[in-house]
């Protein structure tokens, strides 16, 4: 079976990315909706702690969260969204094989500028290096339509609540800019 | 039959010179063919200053360097809030007290952050180490199928490099505390033999110093020796780690004056590249920089938010692709150093 294009896993990973942005943004939006003068003297730490909690948390779930769907359902969310599946010799992978893919294999082909992912392009097989280095292939299985759907409602969103509680923080700094000059 | 000894044995250097500088040249080009074992040895960690380094105060004194470096930078961000806006001079205007707020907030919050922290650094080492032995399987391998132009897939790397990853893993554990033993060991002889000696007249101080600095540089090379052709025995013949170490000893011993001329001759050759690359590195910088400066300046006079907007896009990746650049030079060395080695391992057990 012939491995998938580079577009339709382009677009599997930024789903995948998308998933994981919003696990930044929500806090960030609902701090910054409760966002006034108070909160930005004393709760500058507040977020910069928030900030570090969730960067440690979604290190610690991405990895987690690749090594079990790929072992267990054959994909991440995105991959099964966009209608991919990995597998080795026809079979899915296991847990050991999904570890070393998503850490030293993912690692291997980003070293330089992510060239392992662009030999995906130029490979006649659409392998990309960690494919190679694990004998393992991304097969299309479904359509991609319900993966673009997804993803695009994701950018939207991830865009908008970005939007919103950029404005909650800056409108809370003019408030309080003006209450200075008042006082 | 004195002058026939002395020919034969000259004959005999002068083959072994050719020998190693044919190993260096022909090296050369291998590392430049097989430039996928490159980011096998970036991820292996494999240059000279990575696995050879010895544990000492320079590191110490480094974090004590940045620590100072920080407080400048501190002060300097005071005097900058001066210049900027009335809000963002809020939060630097006492940057020291703000870095103790952020960590003085509330206890839950600390302690939520800090196990999430230790798990992902946890999380972070592990994958790293199991990464960093990995790569030295497929590495080592890919390296010795290369000296022996054998084709290999990066799949029969990747599968070496997993069976022997808890092998190197083993033998990475215990180079680390034979090398903090010596170091350790050579500390206190020098520590105690200098001060009997200053007792007693400063001649002889100097001498002792003078031998147990000669003595320790034996010493150093012989293990380092071990420890190259020990990670070499152990990934070409997958042997056990304690097989491997013997190995790798009793071929440091037997070859020890081929080896010092390979290093040498390897040491220049290296360095010679280190100087292009870095002049090729500069130049880069100073063009890149002095472009993106000339581009800053223009926009700058029009609009100065749009500048320093376009600095920090461009900026990132530009730093990353340097860093990419800067970190395969170094895999490039490495692959060079390593094929040299092996070639050198794979002469003489061919001639035996």
């Amino acid at each position: 079976m012939k491995n998938a294009g580079f577009g339709v896993r382009l677009g599997a990973h930024l789903l995948d990315n998308n998933i994981f942005k919003l696990l930044f943004i929500i806090p960030f939006y609902f701090i910054s909706r409760s966002a006034s003068e108070d909160v930005l003297r004393a709760g500058f730490s507040s977020i910069m702690l928030l900030i570090v909690f969730v960067f440690g948390v979604s290190i610690v779930i991405r990895t987690i969260y690749n090594v079990y769907f790929v072992s267990i359902y054959g994909g991440t969310l995105g991959k099964l969204a966009f209608g991919l599946k990995i597998t080795s010799e026809n079979k899915l992978l296991d847990k050991k094989t999904a570890f070393y893919r998503a850490t030293a294999g993912y690692a291997f082909s980003s070293v330089f500028l992510y060239l392992g992912f662009i030999k995906i392009l130029t490979n006649k097989d659409h392998s990309a290096w960690h494919d190679q280095l694990f004998y393992t292939n991304v097969t299309r299985v479904a359509n991609s339509t319900a993966g673009v759907m997804a993803l695009v409602a994701l950018i939207m969103l991830n865009l908008i609540l970005f939007l919103t509680s950029l404005s909650n923080f800056v409108n809370a700094e003019v408030l309080a800019i003006l209450n200075n000059l008042h006082m | 039959m004195i002058y026939i000894l002395q020919s034969n044995l000259l004959c005999d250097y002068n083959i072994n010179v050719m020998r190693t500088r044919d190993i260096v040249k022909n090296s050369i080009y291998i590392s430049w063919d097989h430039k996928l074992l490159w980011i096998f040895a970036v991820l292996a960690g494999l240059t000279f200053s990575n696995s050879f380094r010895i544990p000492n105060s320079s590191s110490k004194n480094n974090i004590k360097k940045d620590l100072q470096n920080t407080e400048m930078m501190l002060e300097d961000a005071n005097q900058e809030a001066n210049v900027l806006g009335a809000s963002t001079q809020r939060f630097i205007e006492n940057p020291k007290d703000t870095m103790r707020q952020i960590f003085v907030t509330s206890g839950e919050a600390i302690a939520a952050t800090s196990v999430t922290v230790t798990v992902g650094i946890m999380l972070a080492v592990f994958t790293a180490v199991v990464t960093r032995n990995w790569a030295r399987g497929a590495f080592v391998s890919g390296v010795h199928k290369a000296v022996n132009k054998k084709k290999y897939t990066l799949g029969e790397l990747s599968t070496n490099g997993r069976v022997m990853m808890v092998r190197n893993f083993k033998l990475g554990v215990t180079i680390i505390l034979l090398l903090l033993g010596a170091a350790l060991l050579s500390a206190l002889l020098f520590t105690a033999t200098a001060a009997i000696a200053t007792k007693v007249n400063w001649m002889l101080t100097a001498l002792v110093v003078i031998s147990i600095i000669v003595g320790m540089g034996i010493v150093w090379f012989y293990l380092i020796s071990t420890t190259v052709f020990s990670m070499i025995f152990l990934n070409v013949d997958q042997s056990r780690v304690k097989d491997a170490l013997g190995n790798g000893y009793d071929f440091a011993r037997a070859n020890a004056h081929r080896l010092v001329k390979t290093y040498l001759l390897t040491a220049a050759v290296t360095l010679g590249l280190a100087v292009c690359m870095l002049a090729a590195f500069g130049l880069l910088v100073v063009l890149i920089g002095g472009l993106g400066y000339a581009i800053f300046g223009l926009v700058y006079k029009f609009s100065e938010v749009t500048a320093y907007m376009g600095a920090l896009v461009a900026g990132i990746p530009t730093v990353f692709v340097l860093i990419s650049i800067w970190a395969l030079t170094k895999g490039l060395m490495s692959t060079f150093k390593y094929t040299v080695l092996i070639y050198l391992f794979n002469d003489v057990r061919n001639s035996k």
